[in-house]
């Protein structure tokens, strides 16, 4: 039996790279896109 | 979010309440990290503690999962083993066993980043994941001949990991029950850095590792048997 899929991920650095390709696969679920702002 | 910022990383856990926290957000760039120390740290070590503090902090009060997936790098290795005398050239060196040792900054702040969960989690609330991924096309017009590695590229490296973490509490699972730490290698087949930007661009010239201005490890080629194993035989199935 499979078990159930996670319904909610948060997602750090939704602006990178890997995340372009990433989310796009993930996009069943409800996603919450965090973009990384890093205050200096 | 700013996730060196914990106020601001709590309001937005307790609003969205996670089941996963995927979390890809680092300082990437490893000479820059040479260059600029304090904010390497600020965002891959510090950042991910506070990550990970709220995922513990959300576990804690409410009885949610919060479960956290860690991007991390074949870079924590040194790239400096030998190859064993029976080496037959068709799998890399590094498992999920092998003890890091890395040579540069930037690693070492995501090896910093892995101990945030390995000393301080259960085992069963975190997965790291150890990759190593480029744009398409290959991002620069030179590329080693003497430097080895599983990189692969990020249109294909990126579905494989989506698929680790659609499936979590699979691998979280089988991990466990296996009795293997929480880390886990997806990567592609070893391959020199000059053999993979010729995939994409044909116009790459050789260099050595020395033309490189940046300490880099040799060969940080990963045996990814263990992800192949699990995706081939259950996930896929």
């Amino acid at each position: 039996m499979r078990i159930p899929k996670p319904s909610k991920i948060l997602v750090t650095g939704a602006a990178g790279l890997l995340a372009s390709k990433l989310v796009y696969r993930l996009d069943s679920h409800k996603l919450m896109l965090s973009k990384l702002i890093v205050i200096a | 979010m700013d996730i060196c910022d914990i106020d601001q990383v709590r309001n937005v856990f307790c609003l969205f309440r996670p089941d996963v926290v995927l979390h890809l957000a680092a300082f990437t760039d490893v000479a820059g990290a040479e260059k600029d120390r304090e904010l390497c740290h600020k965002i891959n070590v510090r950042g991910t503690n506070i990550l990970s503090r709220i995922a513990a902090e959300i576990r804690a009060a409410r009885g949610a999962e919060c479960y956290f997936v860690y991007i991390s790098t074949d870079y924590v290795f040194d790239g400096e083993r030998d190859y064993p005398s029976d080496y037959d050239g068709k799998r890399g060196l590094y498992s999920e066993k092998d003890c890091p040792n890395p040579i540069n900054y930037y690693a070492e702040t995501k090896l910093m980043g892995e101990k945030i969960f390995s000393n301080h989690n259960n085992s069963r609330n975190y997965l790291i994941i150890r990759t190593s991924f480029k744009p398409v096309p290959f991002e620069h017009p030179q590329a080693p001949t003497d430097m080895w590695t599983s990189a692969g590229y990020v249109d294909q490296i990126g579905p494989e990991i989506a698929l680790a973490v659609d499936d979590y509490e699979f691998v979280r699972d089988y991990l466990y029950e296996s009795g293997r730490p929480s880390i886990i290698h997806i990567a592609q087949e070893r391959k020199s850095v000059f053999e993979l930007a010729q995939k994409t661009n044909l116009d790459v010239k050789p260099i050595t590792r020395a033309d490189i201005p940046v300490r880099l490890p040799k060969d940080t080629s990963l045996d990814i048997s263990l992800w192949q194993e699990i995706s081939r035989n259950f996930i896929r199935s």
